[in-house]
């Protein structure tokens, strides 16, 4: 696996289900491959299905949380509690995974929403440049150790 | 009448012998039974290091106390296994929507890969 993209998704879930096809439609003519993954909040331990919602955790935003988040944690936190008692998980998040030869990175992006047309132009546009320049990264790498 | 002389020769000299054998014997102190010794039942040892199995096959020793007779299984170091490092977890970027659907989006992620090489950034 060099390049892939995976989606977070729940099958009630309405905007995921506008996501994938666009989401699939950039990456068959990338020629990267997309896995949806659908979280089931019926699984025994749902909080650990997926790698997202822990970045909702009050802890892991006081340990690695950017300065912004930080500051607004304090009137959040009751919410976030909340959430993380109910097990609550976001969906759709798109994981984009690659290895660049040293280690494993994912960018994780976090929601969607088709309401701002312009908004969403501007995110597939988005998307799409950034897994071009990162499936050249990699085949670029993988050449260079093939050489060696 | 030749024939029963000679047989009546012989049997007198087999009695002659057989005489001289077993006195001979008895001389020297012999005993013809010859009895298997018993052999010593010796005590179980109650307590030291035993080489077992373990339910799965593996080779185990187990102490067993002199004193106490508490049971210690350990595993030989030749069946142990080294210890194997978890794989390291993958570093990630985490964005919201509206980061992503921005212009900027491609400096924001330049600027966290950049504070993720100084190790302060925010890989979970």
């Amino acid at each position: 696996m060099l390049v892939e993209v995976e989606v977070e998704a729940d099958v009630r879930c309405p905007r995921c289900r506008e996501l994938i096809p666009k989401l699939k439609r950039i990456c068959d003519s990338l020629n990267i491959p997309l896995h949806v993954k659908y979280l089931s909040t019926r699984s025994i331990a749902a909080h650990t299905e997926s790698v997202i919602s822990k970045t909702f955790d009050p802890d892991w935003i006081r340990r690695h949380g950017l300065p912004e988040h930080k500051s607004k944690l304090s009137k959040i936190e009751p919410v976030l509690n909340l959430l993380r008692s109910m097990g609550a998980q976001a969906t759709p998040n798109t994981i984009i995974r690659f290895h660049d030869g040293v280690r494993q990175r994912e960018i994780v992006i976090r929601g969607y929403d088709s309401a701002d047309k312009e908004k969403e132009q501007q995110f597939l546009a988005n998307i799409y440049v950034l897994l071009k320049a990162i499936k050249g990264r990699v085949m670029d790498a993988q050449r260079r150790r093939v050489r060696v | 009448m030749y024939s029963i002389m000679y047989y009546a020769v012989e049997a007198i000299t087999r009695a002659i012998i057989g005489l001289a054998l077993k006195i001979a014997d008895l001389m020297s102190g012999r005993s013809k039974l010859v009895s298997e010794r018993r052999r010593e039942e010796r005590p179980q040892p109650q307590w030291g290091l035993y080489r077992t199995s373990t339910p799965t096959g593996e080779a185990e020793l187990i102490w067993v106390g002199r004193a106490t007779g508490l049971r210690v299984p350990f595993l030989p170091a030749s069946t142990l296994k080294p210890l194997e490092a978890p794989p390291p977890t993958p570093q990630r970027l985490y964005f919201s929507f509206s980061e992503a659907a921005s212009k900027d989006f491609f400096k924001e992620i330049e600027w966290l890969a950049e504070r993720a090489k100084g190790g302060e950034a925010s890989a979970g």
